[in-house]
C-alpha cells in the first residue's frame, strides 16, 4: 500500500473502531492528516455513536425488572415449543419437545430426528385415540380390574409378547382400575387405565416395537389432553392424561423405570 | 451459569432496547433469552464468549418475533412515539436529541441496526460481531459502514428541515 492511496469507507470505520494492526492504523492517521474531508466524516460518525451510547447507557444502571431477575432462576427442565402439526390421526396436534439436560431424557430435540421421532408422534397420537374412546367410558373402561392384577399383567404380557406389568403409580396420586387389550395397527398393545381422587383418569399404553429403536420421548396435546411416548428398545410406551406437562414427565419417568424393571 | 447470566442482565437489556425500543417489548427478549440460555446450557462450551453467545440467542429471537409479528411490530413502531422515560431522565444530553437518535437508529434496516448496536453501543469486535449475526466479517463491516452513513444523513437531514434547537420529526 502506498502513501496517498485512497482509504476505502470500510478501512475509515475498521481504524475508529480499533480494527486495525498498528501499521495499517498508522497509515490511515496519516491518510486523515491530509483529507480533512474523510476526517471530518470519521469525526461525526465517532460523535454519532457516543450519542446513540448516551441515549442507550442509562439502560445499564436501570433496576432490572423483577420478572427479568426471576428469569434466571427458572426450572432447566421446561418444555420447548418445537412445532405445530397435523397428524393424520388427529386435527391439530401440538408437539413439544420434552427438555434437556440429563436423567430419563436422553437428548433434547429441538425439530431434529424426525426420521426415528415420527413413528413415536404416531405412537401418541394413537394411545390419546385410545385414550379418548375407553378413559370415557364409565361403566366399562376396562376387560379385567385391578383386583385380578396377577392375571390382567400376565394375559396382557402374553398378547404383547414382552413381559409387562402395570406400574405402580399410587405415587403420583393415581390408583389402578385396570387394563384392556387393543388391537394397535394389527398387532396387540395393553392400555392400563389409572383413575385419581377427583376421577380424572390417566392411560399407559404398551405395545411391541415393529423396529427395535430408542426414540427419546415427544409430548403431544389435544385441547386438555396431553400424551407423552417414548420407545426404549423392544417396546412403545405412551402415557395419556389430562395433568400438567410436569406432573406427565414425572409419570413417564416412573413408568420407564417399572417397565425396564419386568422387562 | 446462572449467576454470570444474572450478570450480564443490563447488558441484553440495553442491546434489546436498541433493537426493539419499547421497553417491555425488549424486557420479554432479554426474558426469553435467558430462559433459552438456560435450556440450552448443555450447548455452550465455557470458551465461547457468553455475552456473545448471549447476544446471539437474544437476536434470534428478536428476528423470529419479528417474522411472525411482523404487522404488528409495524404498528408498536408506528405508534411508539416517546423512547421508555428513565433511560431519558438519566441521560445527560438534551432528553430531545436522545429520543431522536433512538427513533433514527429504530427506523435504520435491522441488519443496519443490530450491528450498529453490537460495534458501537456493546463494543463488540467485528469478529464477534460477525459472529453474532451469522455473517461473513466482510458483509458485518459493509452493513456497519452503511449504519452509520445512514445515521449521520438523518441526523444532518433533521437539523437542516428544523434548525439547531427545535424537535425534528421522527424520520421514517
Amino acid at each position: 500500500m502506498t502513501d496517498g492511496e485512497r482509504i476505502d469507507d470500510l478501512t475509515l470505520h475498521a481504524y475508529l473502531d480499533g480494527e486495525l494492526d498498528p501499521a495499517r492504523a498508522a497509515q490511515v492517521a496519516a491518510w486523515l492528516t491530509a483529507n480533512p474531508t474523510d476526517a471530518a466524516r470519521l469525526e461525526t460518525w465517532k460523535h454519532n455513536d457516543g450519542m446513540l451510547r448516551a441515549a442507550l447507557d442509562p439502560v445499564l444502571t436501570e433496576l432490572v425488572p423483577v420478572r427479568v431477575r426471576r428469569s434466571t432462576a427458572v426450572r432447566v427442565r421446561r418444555p420447548r415449543l418445537v412445532s405445530i402439526l397435523v397428524s393424520r390421526a388427529t386435527a391439530a396436534v401440538l408437539l413439544m419437545s420434552v427438555g434437556a439436560a440429563g436423567g430419563w431424557l436422553a437428548r433434547e430435540h429441538i425439530g431434529g430426528d424426525t426420521d426415528r421421532s415420527l413413528p413415536i408422534e404416531m405412537t401418541a397420537a394413537r394411545a390419546l385415540d385410545a385414550h379418548v374412546i375407553y378413559a370415557a367410558d364409565l361403566r366399562h373402561p376396562i376387560e379385567v380390574a385391578a383386583d385380578e392384577r396377577d392375571h390382567l399383567n400376565a394375559w396382557l404380557s402374553r398378547r404383547v409378547q414382552h413381559q409387562i406389568a402395570a406400574p405402580d403409580l399410587t405415587s403420583a396420586g393415581y390408583t389402578l382400575l385396570g387394563g384392556r387389550l387393543l388391537s394397535d395397527r394389527g398387532k396387540a398393545a395393553a392400555l392400563f387405565m389409572y383413575e385419581d381422587t377427583t376421577g380424572k383418569r390417566l392411560t399407559i399404553f404398551v405395545a411391541q416395537s415393529r423396529a427395535h429403536y430408542d426414540a427419546s420421548p415427544k409430548l403431544i396435546a389435544r385441547d386438555e389432553l396431553k400424551a407423552i411416548s417414548w420407545s426404549d428398545g423392544p417396546l412403545e410406551v405412551a402415557v395419556t392424561g389430562e395433568l400438567g406437562v410436569d406432573r406427565l414427565r414425572g409419570i413417564g419417568e416412573i413408568v420407564t423405570t417399572a417397565l425396564k424393571a419386568k422387562g | 451459569m446462572r449467576h454470570r447470566l444474572a450478570d450480564e442482565i443490563p447488558h441484553l437489556r440495553r442491546f434489546a432496547r436498541g433493537l426493539a425500543r419499547d421497553s417491555n417489548l425488549a424486557d420479554d427478549l432479554v426474558q426469553d433469552c435467558v430462559e433459552r440460555a438456560l435450556t440450552r446450557a448443555y450447548l455452550y462450551d465455557g470458551s465461547r464468549n457468553l455475552r456473545t453467545w448471549l447476544f446471539t440467542i437474544l437476536r434470534n429471537i428478536f428476528i423470529n418475533k419479528v417474522r411472525e409479528e411482523r404487522t404488528r411490530a409495524a404498528n408498536m413502531a408506528a405508534n411508539a412515539e416517546e423512547p421508555a422515560a428513565p433511560a431519558l431522565a438519566a441521560s445527560q444530553l438534551d432528553t430531545v436529541l436522545a429520543g431522536q437518535i433512538l427513533a433514527i437508529v429504530e427506523g435504520l434496516p435491522l441488519e443496519q441496526r443490530e450491528v450498529l448496536l453490537l460495534v458501537a453501543v456493546e463494543g463488540l469486535s467485528y469478529r464477534e460481531a460477525a459472529d453474532v449475526i451469522g455473517a461473513p466479517i466482510g458483509t458485518m463491516m459493509s452493513r456497519l459502514s452503511r449504519a452509520r452513513e445512514q445515521l449521520k444523513l438523518q441526523i444532518e437531514g433533521g437539523q437542516k428541515a428544523a434548525g439547531p434547537r427545535s424537535q425534528i420529526r421522527r424520520v421514517k
